[in-house]
């Protein structure tokens, strides 16, 4: 198309159509910018203009060094990063195994298989039943709840059997000829074929794990299981004075003695985002992809 | 072959009584080849459906004695007392409820009729943008927000709006413009909720417009072009009707989640002054039922929403077969 000349109102609709795209682009993006700024400027140059300043005339990483002197960041990025890998991992696995048995057509019930899945998919328990049933199997305030009521979903299970179904069946029976037997196959010619999805979904929910606040909420007494996500949100909604509904649960945290400034809180968002930006690149390159295939597909 | 060993072969010559014979040997016989044949897969299977089974349909038939019963937590469940109804008309009863599941359905109103079309504007816009490299890039930027947590995004929200400090509050009040409070005050409750969550999700959104787009033949682009066809032509007649069949199920399909408007937002945006607009029903059965102990009125509100998600996804389902079925024929 480049080769063809525009008219003056395709020239016209072009400048204003970037202008829009790039404005949304950066209405996007300049929040982060704003946060980090933030975080940087000393509370005495807050005070001194009375505002926000964008280009604070000193800054300081002193909201950074507070952030992580009170340990408990620290302490909630330990307990993230074990619940990403925990809970990521036992996610691939239960999940891909199952997609996997259920990606063969001759599997001994499988229509009754699949309805359970639909109706896991379909229909849910409710928050208080969940609960009760959680507190039972002594789950609640300890750190396998971050990780077991994730373990499985319908969803991912699906798209691996799918995944697992378009794999060429050549592959396999090739290997089964030259005397391979079942498991050898899986993991020696099904799993390094299946890299992708795992990357896909693994991302999906290792970045669903980092981000999750929710489940701290509901089932976590203890201060010192909060992932990054609880800290960051008891650092933001106690300083607002906009006390959310967990305030309640958080009075006796040593964190929120002194109440925290803009610049603390904004360091620790900072702080907690700085792993995504991580994985973003990655995120392009698998999750958006595999969002868009499973997408069309599904 | 599964016979073959256990029927003695005198028997097996004998014709129809050896078939009788074999028939419920053969039965018990092949479950058990086909244990030996599949129990890989069948290990394989297992700890999901286990875990379906213990994770999703027994707390899901725990609801029914929840629900009929005075539930104690020091006698638990089964031995606390049947009450019948009374939960479930507690509920209704209950002043509050009818407000909570106004504000549930009001908010969700809210953010389709504001979230639905940005989008797909969006995805217009970019698909069209001569310049690759801008759209590349725009296109790669526009969906970070989707990717960080509900609380940075409230941080996000306080670095631009906190009454002292915020970037829009500096800014308007150095031109004499003064924003009131917008935390403490019910009125900007649902706007902040829903542009808030507009700006996480629109990049995110506008992936799946994209992928329909860029399906489009490029050769009807240029044919359109050679014909003289200006841009809104083309946006008329090329990327609407492209889009519409998705844009109508993703439409019907949302309407399945009418009353789940966004716990994890919700209850983060919340406060005790903004509660007569703000709470949904996930926040007011964890508020009352859970935390405040009420569990079987909790538990029926709970049953409820699921049952009546489970009836609206079952009807958008049938909606987005029809519509998005008609709206694929029109547009060939």
């Amino acid at each position: 198309m480049p080769g063809i000349r525009m008219t003056l109102s395709e020239k016209i609709y072009q400048v204003l159509a970037h202008a829009g795209v790039i404005l949304v682009a950066l209405v996007c993006v300049a929040p982060f910018l704003f946060v980090v700024s933030a975080s940087l400027t000393p509370q005495a140059v807050l005070q001194q203009y009375g505002g926000y300043v964008m280009f604070p005339p000193k800054v300081t990483f002193y909201a950074y060094q507070l952030a992580l002197q009170t340990g408990q960041l620290l302490d909630a990025f330990v307990i993230s990063v074990a619940r990403v890998l925990v809970g990521t991992s036992l996610h691939l696995a239960l999940c891909s195994m199952a997609g996997y048995a259920l990606s063969k057509s001759y599997l001994f019930g499988r229509k009754v298989w699949l309805i359970i899945l639909l109706i896991s998919f379909l229909f849910g328990p409710g928050l208080i039943p969940f609960f009760v049933l959680c507190r039972t199997l002594g789950l609640v305030n300890t750190f396998w709840i971050y990780v077991v009521p994730g373990a499985v979903s319908a969803w991912s299970i699906f798209i691996f059997r799918q995944f697992f179904m378009e794999l060429p069946k050549e592959l396999e029976e090739a290997a089964i000829l030259d005397g391979a037997d079942e498991l050898q196959v899986l993991l020696r010619v099904v799993l390094p074929l299946s890299m992708p999805v795992y990357m896909a979904l693994g991302l999906f929910a290792a970045v669903g794990h980092w981000n999750d606040y929710l489940t701290s909420v509901i089932y976590i007494r203890d201060v010192g299981l909060y992932p990054v996500a609880m800290v960051l949100q008891s650092i933001l909604t106690f300083a607002t004075g906009t006390s959310g509904l967990g305030q309640q649960m958080l009075k006796d945290t040593e964190l929120l003695k002194q109440i925290p400034g803009q610049s603390l809180k904004m360091a620790t968002v900072v702080l907690s985002t700085i792993p995504i930006l991580f994985v973003y690149p990655f995120l392009q390159k698998y999750f958006a992809k595999g969002m868009l295939t499973g997408a069309i597909k599904g | 072959m599964a016979i073959s060993d256990a029927v003695p072969a005198a028997a097996r010559q004998t014709g129809a009584v050896a078939a009788v014979l074999a028939m419920p040997e053969r039965r018990k016989k092949s479950l058990l080849t086909i244990l030996r044949q599949q129990w890989l897969l069948l290990l394989l299977l297992a700890p999901a459906i286990i875990w379906i089974v213990v994770f999703n349909f027994y707390p899901t038939l725990l609801t029914i004695p929840m629900v009929f019963k005075d539930y104690k937590v020091m006698l638990g469940i089964w031995k606390s007392p049947w009450i019948g109804f009374g939960n479930i008309t507690r509920a209704f009863e209950a002043p509050d409820f009818w407000q909570v599941l106004a504000n549930t359905v009001i908010l969700s109103a809210m953010r389709l009729a504001a979230g639905f079309f940005p989008p797909i504007i969006l995805a217009i816009l970019t698909h069209n943008l001569r310049l690759n490299r801008v759209r590349r890039i725009c296109q790669s930027v526009t969906y970070l927000p989707h990717f960080v947590s509900w609380p940075v995004v409230w941080g996000i929200v306080l670095v631009l709006l906190s009454p002292g400090s915020g970037v829009l509050t500096t800014m308007l009040r150095s031109i004499g413009l003064h924003l009131p409070d917008l935390f403490m005050n019910s009125v900007y409750f649902r706007p902040l909720v829903v542009f808030s969550g507009i700006w996480k999700e629109i990049g995110w959104g506008m992936i799946i417009y994209l992928a329909v787009l860029s399906g489009v033949e490029p050769e009807l682009y240029e044919a359109a072009t050679v014909d003289g066809a200006e841009w809104h032509h083309r946006i008329r007649y090329l990327d609407i009707p492209s889009l519409k069949p998705v844009a109508v199920l993703l439409l019907t399909l949302s309407l399945a989640g009418v009353l789940s408007a966004g716990f994890e937002q919700v209850y983060l945006f919340l406060t005790p002054l903004t509660y007569d607009v703000g709470d949904i029903i996930d926040t007011w059965v964890f508020r009352r039922g859970l935390m405040g102990a009420e569990f079987g009125l909790g538990t029926a509100v709970g049953f409820w929403k699921s049952v009546i998600g489970l009836i609206l996804i079952l009807v958008a389902n049938k909606l987005a077969r029809r519509f998005a079925g008609q709206g694929l024929w029109g547009s060939s």
